[in-house]
C-alpha cells in the first residue's frame, strides 16, 4: 500500500501542496483530479520520486520511500504529463535505453519491446525517429516505457493525452487490468469521463489541498449530484462556466 | 439564387479575412526576423548580453591576426612605397599590394566561410520549418523570399563586420605615401573584392548544402556540417599560422594567373586590381571571371534554397520507410556496448552517449572544432619543421606526436560537448529509470569515449608511422599511444560527474576561454614530453614505457571508479517543465493570438 501522509510542498513563498493525505491499495486505481494550479502535478512528481516534499511522508508498505528513493523507483512506473523524449532516437531505441537502465536482460527486453510496439500499433514506425511521431504515438512509447519492467506502482499523469479513441479504449482497459493484477495505480487527469470510467476512488485537489476524497459513487451520493462532472464543478469551480463561455465569445468578437 | 451567391461570396470574404490575418508584408517581416534569429540561436548562450560578447570574441579572434599582420608589414610597405615614388618603379609596390590583397581576399573567404558553416543548419529549410509553416496561410513566395532576405542580411552583416575594419586599416596603410585618391581607390577596390569574395563563398556553401540535401537527403546534409566546420577551422588556423611562412615565398610565384588562375581568390584579386586601376593585363580575365562567377553562384544559391523549401514541404509528412544503413555510428555503438561490459545500465549509457554524439550536429560541433585545432597545430609543425621528406623517415617528435595531439584535442572537444544539453526535459528518463549504482554511468561514458577515439587514433598511428618509420616502431608506438590515450580518457572522465547532455549548460562551464594556456600546456604534457621520453626508449625501453602508460591508465581508472559513486542524475526542479525547451521557430506573431513553435532536437 502507498500512503501519502500530510504532504506539503513549498516553492519559496508559494505553497503548491498543503497537508495532502491519501492511500492507494494494491488492486485499485486512484484518480487525482483538480484544475490547473491545484497541485496535482507537484503531488504526482513527489509520488514519482522526482521532487522531495517540504513536509510529510510517502510510505510504501509502511516504509518512507525518501529514505531509499532508488529502491522505490525500481518498483515504480511513471508516465509524465509531457511526452519529453529524445527525438533523435527511434521508438525501440528509446525503450531499449529505458529497459537497459532498469537492467532488464537484453533477450527479454527485445522481445518485450517488439510485443509492445505491435500491441500499441506503432510497430510499423519502428525505424522512424521519435521526432516524427505524433503526440499519441509518443504517449504510447511512454506508456510502454513505464510498464516495461512490470512495476508494482504505476503513476499515470494525463496518460491518454493525444491518443485516438480506439487506443484510449484499449489503454483504459489496460489500466483497469493492471490494477486487477494487484498493482497500485495513481491516475491523474483532467478528463472527468475517463477518471469516472477507470478509477475506483478519486482525490479532488483545489489550491493545494484536498477538497474531496472518496469513491465516485459515494461522492455523487453525498453531494446528491448526477455525475463526477457535477461533483467536480461543485467542489472546485468558482464561477459559472456558462458565464465564462459567454465572456470568451465576447472577447473573440472584440 | 442571387441571394445564395451573395451569401457564399460574403462567407468566402470572411473566410479569407480569417485565413489571412496578417498582410503579406507583415508576415514577410516577421518571418525574416525569425529566420535571421535562427542564425544566432545557441544552447550555450543564455542571454543577449552573452550573445553579443560571444560575437565580439569571435570577431576579434577572426580579425585580429590580419590587423597584427598589417602592423607588422607597415615599415616594409612604407619602404617599398617610398622607393617606388623616388625611382619611379612601381613593380615591387604592385607586387606587394597584390600579395597583401590576396591575403585579405583569402582571409575574407575563409572567415565568412567559417561563420557560415557555424550556422549550417539555419542555411536551408528543414522539416520543422515545413511542419510549422505548412499549415499557415502564407504564400511559398513570401516564405522563400523571407529566407533569402535573411540569408542576404546575415551575409551582409558577416562580411561587413569582417571586412570593413580591416579594409579601412588596409587603405590607410597602403595609400599613406600615395595620396587621398589612392585611399579612396584602395578602399573601394578592397571592399568590392573582399565583400564579393565573401558573398561568393557564402553562396557556394549554401548551394553545396542545398545540393547535398536534394541529392542525399536532409540527414546527410546535416551530418556533413561538423566536417565543414572542421575544414574551415583548419583553414583559418592554417591561414593564421602559415601566413608568416608563406610571406617569404616570392610574390610572383604565388600570385601567378597561370598557376592560381583557377582559384576564386585570384578572381577577386583581379577585381581589386581592375577597380584600383592596375595596368597589368593578366588581371582582366581574372576580374571577368569574378564578375561571371559571383552572380552565377548567387543565382544558384537562391534557386537551390527555393527548391529545398519546396522539397521539404513535400517530404515533411512522409516518414522514412526503412532502417538507416549500418554505418560508422553502428560500429561505434557496438564497440561502446562491448567496452561497457555486462552491466545493462552501463551499456545503455554508452549507447545513449554514442547516439547523441552521432546524431546531433550541435554536439558534434565542439569535437570538430577542437580536432581542427589539433589538425592545424600538426599542419603548422609539419610546414615549419620539415626540411625534406627523407627527414620524416627517422623517428622524431614531429611524426610521433601527431596521433597524440589529435587525440588530446578530440578529448578536450568531447569533454566540452558533454556539458551541452540535448533535449533537457527528456533527461527525466534517467531520473526515473536510472539505477542506484552510478558507476554504471561512469563506465558507460568512458566506454563511449574509448569507442569514439580508440579506432581512429590507432588507425592514424599505424598509417602514419608504419610507412615512414617501419612496422616494428609503428607497432610499439601504437601500443604506447593506446596506453596514453586510455590514461587521458580515464583522467578526462574524472572531470565529469553526471550523464553527459542531461543538465543545463551554465555559462563558462567549459572554461575554454580562460583556461586555454592550461589546455596548451596539457598538450605538451600529454603529447610532447611523453614522445621525448619515448624517443630515448626506442631501443630496448619500449616495454617499460608502454607499461608505464598503462599503469597511469589503470591508476586513473581505479580513482574514477571510486569517484563514480558520487555521480548524480538528480533532476532540477524545472525538469519536465516546458521552460527547458528551445523554440527554433516561433511565428506566433504572424497569426495574432496564435503561438506556433517547434522544439529543436538540439
Amino acid at each position: 500500500m502507498i500512503e501519502v501522509r500530510r504532504l506539503t510542498k513549498r516553492y519559496g513563498p508559494l505553497t503548491a501542496v498543503r497537508d495532502v493525505s491519501f492511500q492507494v491499495q494494491g488492486g485499485e486505481v486512484l484518480g487525482l483530479l483538480g484544475p490547473n494550479g491545484s497541485g496535482k502535478s507537484t503531488t504526482v512528481k513527489i509520488l514519482a520520486g522526482l521532487l522531495p516534499p517540504t513536509n510529510g511522508l510517502v510510505l510504501l508498505d509502511g516504509r518512507d520511500v525518501l529514505e531509499d528513493v532508488t529502491t522505490y523507483k525500481a518498483v515504480l512506473g511513471y508516465v509524465p504529463e509531457e511526452p519529453h523524449l529524445y527525438s533523435y532516437l527511434t521508438g525501440p531505441e528509446y525503450l531499449q535505453l529505458v529497459g537497459r537502465l532498469r537492467r532488464i536482460p537484453d533477450a527479454s527486453l527485445d522481445h518485450k519491446i517488439e510485443r509492445f510496439m505491435q500491441l500499441l500499433d506503432i510497430y510499423d514506425d519502428r525505424y522512424q525517429t521519435l521526432a516524427s511521431y505524433s503526440k499519441g504515438m509518443r504517449q504510447k512509447v511512454l506508456i510502454a516505457a513505464a510498464v516495461l519492467h512490470n512495476p508494482r506502482v504505476v503513476i499515470l499523469d494525463e496518460p491518454f493525452s493525444g491518443l485516438d479513441v480506439s487506443a484510449a479504449r484499449v489503454l483504459k482497459a489496460f489500466v483497469r487490468a493492471i490494477a486487477a493484477d494487484g498493482k497500485m495505480v495513481v491516475f491523474s487527469s483532467h478528463v472527468l469521463e475517463v477518471v469516472e470510467q477507470v478509477c475506483s476512488r478519486v482525490v479532488i485537489l483545489k489550491e493545494g489541498h484536498v477538497v474531496g476524497h472518496d469513491s465516485v459513487e459515494r461522492l455523487r451520493a453525498t453531494l446528491q449530484l448526477p455525475s463526477l462532472d457535477a461533483v467536480f464543478a461543485s467542489l472546485v469551480e468558482e464561477d459559472d462556466s456558462q458565464t465564462r463561455c459567454h465572456s470568451m465569445i465576447a472577447a473573440m468578437n472584440l | 439564387m442571387i441571394r445564395l451567391r451573395a451569401l457564399l461570396s460574403n462567407a468566402r470574404r470572411r473566410e479569407k479575412v480569417c485565413l489571412d490575418p496578417a498582410t503579406p508584408d507583415h508576415a514577410a517581416k516577421v518571418l525574416f526576423r525569425t529566420f535571421l534569429a535562427q542564425f544566432f540561436a545557441s544552447e550555450s548562450v543564455t542571454s543577449d548580453i552573452q550573445l553579443r560578447q560571444t560575437i565580439i570574441w569571435v570577431l576579434a579572434f577572426l580579425i585580429a591576426p590580419l590587423l597584427v599582420l598589417l602592423v607588422q608589414l607597415f615599415p616594409y610597405y612604407q619602404w617599398v612605397a617610398i622607393r617606388a615614388l623616388r625611382f619611379h618603379d612601381t613593380a615591387l609596390l604592385d607586387d606587394t599590394l597584390e600579395w597583401i590583397e590576396f591575403l585579405f581576399v583569402t582571409h575574407s573567404m575563409v572567415t565568412v566561410g567559417l561563420i557560415t558553416v557555424f550556422v549550417w543548419d539555419a542555411l536551408a529549410f528543414d522539416g520543422r520549418d515545413a511542419m510549422v509553416l505548412g499549415p499557415l496561410p502564407l504564400r511559398a513566395r513570401t516564405i522563400a523570399g523571407a529566407k533569402l532576405a535573411a540569408l542576404a542580411a546575415f551575409l551582409l552583416a558577416a562580411s561587413t563586420l569582417v571586412n570593413v575594419p580591416s579594409g579601412l586599416l588596409f587603405a590607410l596603410e597602403t595609400s599613406d605615401q600615395l595620396g587621398g585618391l589612392a585611399f579612396v581607390r584602395h578602399l573601394t577596390a578592397h571592399l568590392a573584392a573582399t565583400v564579393s569574395a565573401a558573398a561568393f563563398t557564402f553562396a557556394a556553401i549554401v548551394t553545396f548544402r542545398g545540393l547535398v540535401m536534394l541529392s542525399a537527403g536532409a540527414r546527410a546534409a546535416s551530418a556533413i556540417g561538423p566536417l565543414m566546420q572542421f575544414l574551415f577551422v583548419v583553414l583559418i588556423l592554417s591561414l593564421v599560422i602559415l601566413t608568416p611562412a608563406v610571406w617569404r615565398i616570392p610574390h610572383a610565384a604565388l600570385v601567378n594567373p597561370t598557376v592560381t588562375g583557377w582559384l576564386p581568390g585570384s578572381w577577386f584579386l583581379g577585381l581589386f586590381e581592375r577597380i584600383r586601376g592596375s595596368p597589368r593585363a593578366y588581371f582582366v580575365p581574372l576580374a571577368t571571371r569574378s564578375l561571371i562567377a559571383l552572380p552565377a553562384m548567387l543565382c544558384a544559391a537562391a534557386l537551390v534554397s527555393v527548391t529545398t523549401f519546396r522539397r521539404q514541404m513535400r517530404l515533411a509528412l512522409v516518414p522514412p520507410a526503412t532502417r538507416g544503413s549500418i554505418g560508422l555510428g553502428a560500429i561505434v555503438r557496438r564497440l561502446a556496448r562491448a567496452l561497457a561490459g555486462r552491466d545493462a545500465a552501463a551499456r545503455a549509457t554508452a549507447d545513449f552517449v554514442t547516439m547523441t554524439l552521432g546524431r546531433n550536429r550541435r554536439q558534434q560541433g565542439p569535437v570538430a572544432m577542437a580536432a581542427a585545432i589539433g589538425a592545424a597545430i600538426v599542419l603548422a609543425s609539419f610546414t615549419q619543421k620539415t626540411a625534406s621528406l627523407a627527414s620524416l623517415t627517422q623517428p622524431r617528435t614531429l611524426v610521433l606526436w601527431v596521433p597524440l595531439v589529435l587525440a588530446y584535442w578530440a578529448v578536450i572537444g568531447l569533454r566540452a560537448t558533454f556539458l551541452l544539453p540535448s533535449e533537457l526535459p527528456a533527461a527525466v528518463t534517467f531520473a526515473i529509470n536510472g539505477p542506484a549504482d552510478t558507476r554504471a554511468y561512469w563506465s558507460g561514458v568512458r566506454a563511449a569515449m574509448i569507442a569514439w577515439l580508440a579506432p581512429p587514433v590507432t588507425l592514424i598511428t599505424l598509417l602514419l608511422t608504419g610507412p615512414l618509420l617501419g612496422w616494428r616502431v609503428a607497432a610499439w608506438h601504437t601500443a604506447f599511444v593506446a596506453g596514453l590515450v586510455a590514461a587521458l580518457i580515464e583522467l578526462a572522465v574524472l572531470a565529469i560527474d553526471r550523464v553527459p547532455f542531461t543538465s543545463a549548460y551554465a555559462a563558462g562551464d567549459a572554461k575554454l576561454r580562460r583556461r586555454w594556456p592550461l589546455y596548451f600546456l596539457g598538450m605538451y604534457a600529454f603529447a610532447y614530453w611523453p614522445v621525448q621520453i619515448e624517443l630515448r626508449s626506442l631501443r630496448g625501453g619500449e616495454v617499460g614505457l608502454t607499461a608505464a602508460a598503462t599503469s597511469v591508465a589503470i591508476g586513473a581508472h581505479l580513482v574514477g571508479r571510486y569517484r563514480a559513486r558520487r555521480w548524480s542524475v538528480e533532476p532540477s526542479d524545472s525538469l519536465g517543465d516546458d521552460g527547458g525547451t528551445i523554440s527554433v521557430l516561433d511565428i506566433g506573431s504572424v497569426v495574432p493570438g496564435a503561438t506556433v513553435s517547434a522544439h529543436t532536437d538540439v
